[in-house]
């Protein structure tokens, strides 16, 4: 079943394909299970703490010391067809026993492909493929807990083996409009599924006197689909959620919540949200209105009516019509009525 | 409004000479983002890849001269002119000084400074050709 993050589809990447070359012994695989280690004083300070970011991605580096004409051509149209790093296709992997292979989706590492010439008929390369994994992990959640935590993880909390998933809700203020959970990882926790999409967090900053919490989280926009969800809903003071979930004791931590204030994104990969607690408005000389790209009016509303005065602009925006049928006004579609 | 920039339009083709050394690399422009547990996004913003090229040679002086000339005539990466890959002629290791064949040819401009150094009879240098369009 396809994701979706609100009402936008989020592209999947189908794979097709087997990689054209047998790999050579020694086969090389690489995997980085990401952990954040505290080192303590105490125990002669050798008492650590380690927090468990996650289990990364298999890397299969593929090195070929002297590679014939053919097989590097077919390699070259093969990664060609791939448009490089963005497509996905079966590599056939050999057992680490030596005995049989193993098919694992993969695609190819973001890095140019590049070929040394060792002879008129024959060359060298080397190229890295990394796994797509095909499942993600499910946690039961056993409780739901405000900021605090409560004895149980408390105690947990005392372990050197730690697992802690961060979670975003979003929930725009658009009636009706499907939250939106993300986390750093593709997990399901209490049946809820939360999807890859949340690249970096900054510290959720507070402070003692009359200032506004603040937070920033930067999410993944490479295949632009929080552009389009920024052009398809009014993100401006949507609620935004943040919890930590405890992976051992099932705990999850209602940490933060707050309003988003301000979103950026550019040609880059990343779109980056800023947003505060009810505090900040109050600190406000004035209210701010945004400028958006979305109409702040109800359609086919007293604001906007759109169905007595407008008419779609349908040889500038063909696909008005199927989205005005779905929902929502949007000014850039909709030929503003004259007053 | 302006117009879209124009694309490339060499008039003249690299000299022919042997390589020492021989790199063909190829990417695409591309965005991705990566999660905690190998997730990905990916979206890719061309549709073929850019080509570029590392040559090292070694000269007689008469060749290392027609090849320092022709840089200074193109003004280090400012022209672009026409390159043969010679593993991709129609007949491999062809050349065509009139940049009439299609086959193997690739419009390109010099990447990176000029780098040389200067041996008993014979002149070292690298070179680096980054494909236009």
């Amino acid at each position: 079943m396809r994701d979706f993050i609100g009402n936008i589809a989020v592209p999947e990447i189908a794979p097709s394909g087997v990689f054209p070359l047998t790999p050579d012994y020694p086969l090389e695989v690489h995997r980085d299970h990401e952990v954040v280690v505290h080192q303590f004083g105490s125990g002669n300070a050798k008492v650590e703490q380690r927090f468990l970011l996650g289990t990364g991605a298999r890397r299969f580096t593929i090195r070929k010391q002297w590679l014939r004409d053919a097989e590097r051509i077919a390699l070259r149209n093969f990664w060609e067809s791939k448009y490089g790093p963005y497509g996905a296709f079966t590599y056939i992997a050999p057992n680490d026993n030596g005995l049989g292979t193993t098919p694992v989706i993969c695609r190819f590492a973001n890095e140019p492909l590049s070929w040394e010439m060792v002879a008129d008929w024959a060359c060298s390369l080397g190229v890295t493929l990394i796994e797509i994994p095909q499942a993600s992990p499910s946690y039961s959640m056993s409780q739901s807990v405000n900021r605090f935590p409560p004895a149980a993880l408390q105690t947990a909390l005392l372990s050197q083996v730690q697992q802690i998933i961060p979670l975003v809700r979003i929930q725009p203020l658009q009636p009706g409009y499907p939250a939106i959970y993300v986390s750093d990882r593709r997990c399901t926790i209490g049946g809820q599924l939360c999807q890859a999409r949340l690249v970096e967090f900054d510290g959720i900053s507070q402070s003692v006197g009359n200032e506004s919490d603040e937070a920033q989280f930067t999410f993944g926009n490479a295949d632009r689909v929080m552009r389009d969800l920024a052009n398809d809903v009014d993100l401006f003071r949507a609620e935004v959620a943040y919890s930590l979930f405890h992976v051992g004791t099932g705990i999850k931590l209602d940490l933060w919540k707050g309003n988003i204030v301000n979103w950026t994104c550019d040609a880059g990969p990343e779109f980056r949200v800023t947003a505060a607690d009810g505090l900040y408005e109050l600190n406000l000389p004035y209210p701010a209105r945004k400028i958006s790209r979305t109409c702040w009016k109800p359609f086919n509303s007293a604001a906007c009516p759109f169905a007595s005065q407008g008419a779609l602009d349908l040889v500038t925006f063909p696909e008005a019509a199927q989205r005005a049928a779905t929902r929502v006004s949007t000014r850039r579609t909709a030929v503003a009525p004259t007053a | 409004m302006p117009n879209s920039v124009q694309i490339a339009a060499p008039a003249t083709v690299l000299p022919s000479s042997l390589s020492r050394a021989f790199v063909h690399e190829r990417g695409y422009p591309a965005l991705d983002n990566e999660y905690r547990n190998g997730e990905s996004q990916r979206s890719v913003q061309a549709a073929n890849s850019r080509k570029r090229w590392r040559l090292a040679k070694r000269l007689t002086p008469a060749q290392f001269s027609a090849l320092r000339d022709f840089y200074d005539a193109r003004k280090g990466p400012a022209e672009p002119f026409y390159f043969y890959d010679p593993y991709e002629t129609s007949s491999k290791f062809s050349h065509d000084p009139t940049g009439q064949a299609v086959a193997g040819r690739y419009v390109v401009r010099f990447a990176g400074p000029w780098e040389q150094s200067i041996s008993l009879a014979r002149i070292d240098l690298t070179l680096e050709l980054i494909e236009l369009a």
